[in-house]
């Protein structure tokens, strides 16, 4: 959809020159697939972020990827698609289609900050963000969009997946009306084990909630130190139910979501031990 | 403002407004296989090939595309000789009332690049951004499956 009032389209090549070209009248772009479908008031310069050299994926001890990274980028990157049973992979593969996923950005994904299985995806993985702001930081992309710093003046460079082992397994799963369609809740998890198969480290994410997916920390904290048994999955599951801030909105209900919540985490939480069975065995 | 990319193989220096779309400069260039469907990214009928990659025409600032390769519809035959793609889905029935024949075509060529010997499955993946209301989508699979057996055995 071409926007009406737009003056200007301005392709900087460096971070510093980005960042002075944005002030109130203008909008950063990096693929541009949700901006052009929104008008957007009082916004006369569009600030193309498509020629700073953001366009990359490294992997060394786990993965560094570039704000303008297509989601199409990370799912031909054999390693980050294979990356914890390809928990990534399956998760863009529902996202959109894959002529929106050609030109859709991670960080202008992660930026726009809202309708995400991205975002709970990788908040299970203790992701983190590089924001640009004059200097630069990193931090838990959980932590991003508290107090919404995602609408702050920081850029997003780089987001930072994590390296996982054979003692980690993953598991993601969405609620939806159809594949197109934004999911009606979803959840991720992520757990390490211990040498005594307990559960040393958990990660419970629930989004759509339909707030953006976030960290349901009573829901994981529950299943430390313990086996990965049924009675405690359904356990985790009953506390996420009760502790995602639920509400209603024209997709579903706070009650419908929680009982789907219940479900979902139970789902994935049984997927990531079966993950782990599948890898003995 | 004045961009230049690469439209079809031909070298072009358009003006552009700040805020168009892609499909909008394609559609105004006298490229209409760029279907305006939806003008929202969801049906794929204005899919083209932005670097070799089929994008959402209608999602994309025409202004991106500075220094870019654009392919569409009208850039495929050669000499009046039809692109093997665009062959075997009129003579496998694919074509019915054609709106999403040039997006779903520019969709497989993508796929095709990438992926010579698709499955079904992988074929109907890709397709997933494109609505086909006619078809069922039956006939568009089995006209890729067969476009790609064909430039397997005569590459261009």
């Amino acid at each position: 959809m071409s926007l009406t009032g737009i003056t200007s389209y301005l392709r900087p090549t460096t971070l510093e020159e980005a960042l002075s070209l944005l002030d109130e009248r203008a909008l950063a772009v990096a693929g541009g697939t949700d901006v052009i479908r929104h008008p957007h008031q009082g916004v006369t310069t569009l600030v193309d972020l498509g020629a700073l050299p953001l366009r990359y994926i490294r992997q060394d001890r786990g993965f560094a990827v570039g704000a303008t990274a297509t989601l199409t980028d990370m799912l031909e990157h054999p390693g980050l698609a294979g990356h914890l049973d390809g928990i990534i992979a399956g998760m863009l593969q529902g996202v959109g289609s894959p002529l929106l996923r050609n030109a859709a950005t991670l960080g202008g994904h992660l930026a726009r900050g809202r309708y995400s299985d991205v975002v709970p995806v990788l908040a299970a993985l203790d992701a983190t963000v590089t924001l640009f702001d004059g200097t630069e930081r990193t931090l838990p992309l959980a932590s991003y969009y508290q107090g919404g710093q995602h609408r702050g003046r920081g850029l997003i460079t780089e987001v930072g997946i994590p390296a996982a082992g054979a003692d980690t397994a993953a598991a993601f799963l969405k609620f939806t009306r159809t594949s197109f369609d934004f999911a009606l809740l979803n959840c991720a998890v992520r757990v390490r084990l211990g040498r005594e198969k307990e559960v040393a480290e958990c990660r419970v994410a629930v989004g759509e909630t339909p707030g953006l997916g976030a960290p349901v920390e009573p829901a994981a904290a529950c299943l430390l130190d313990g086996p990965l048994d049924d009675d405690r999955i359904a356990a985790a599951a009953a506390i996420a139910a009760e502790a995602i801030p639920a509400q209603d909105d024209q997709r579903a209900s706070a009650d419908y979501r929680r009982a789907l919540c219940r479900v979902g985490v139970r789902r994935c939480l049984a997927e990531a031990r079966r993950r782990f069975e599948e890898r003995r065995a | 403002m004045t961009i230049d990319l690469v439209l079809n193989g031909a070298l072009r220096t358009v003006d552009v407004d700040p805020g168009e779309s892609l499909m909008d400069l394609l559609r105004r260039l006298g490229c209409k296989s760029v279907k305006n469907g939806c003008d929202d990214g969801y049906c794929g009928a204005c899919a083209v090939l932005l670097d070799g990659r089929a994008v959402n025409a209608c999602l994309v600032f025409a202004a991106r595309a500075a220094g870019c390769r654009v392919q569409t519809l009208e850039g495929l035959a050669r000499e009046g000789v039809l692109h093997p793609v665009q062959r075997a889905a009129l003579d496998l029935g694919a074509v019915q009332c054609g709106f999403c024949t040039p997006g779903i075509v520019m969709t497989a060529l993508d796929l095709l690049a990438r992926q010579p010997r698709p499955t079904e499955h992988e074929v109907r993946d890709a397709l997933a951004g494109n609505y086909c209301r006619c078809t069922g989508y039956v006939k568009p699979v089995e006209a890729i499956l067969a476009a790609a057996a064909e430039m397997r055995e005569a590459p261009e």
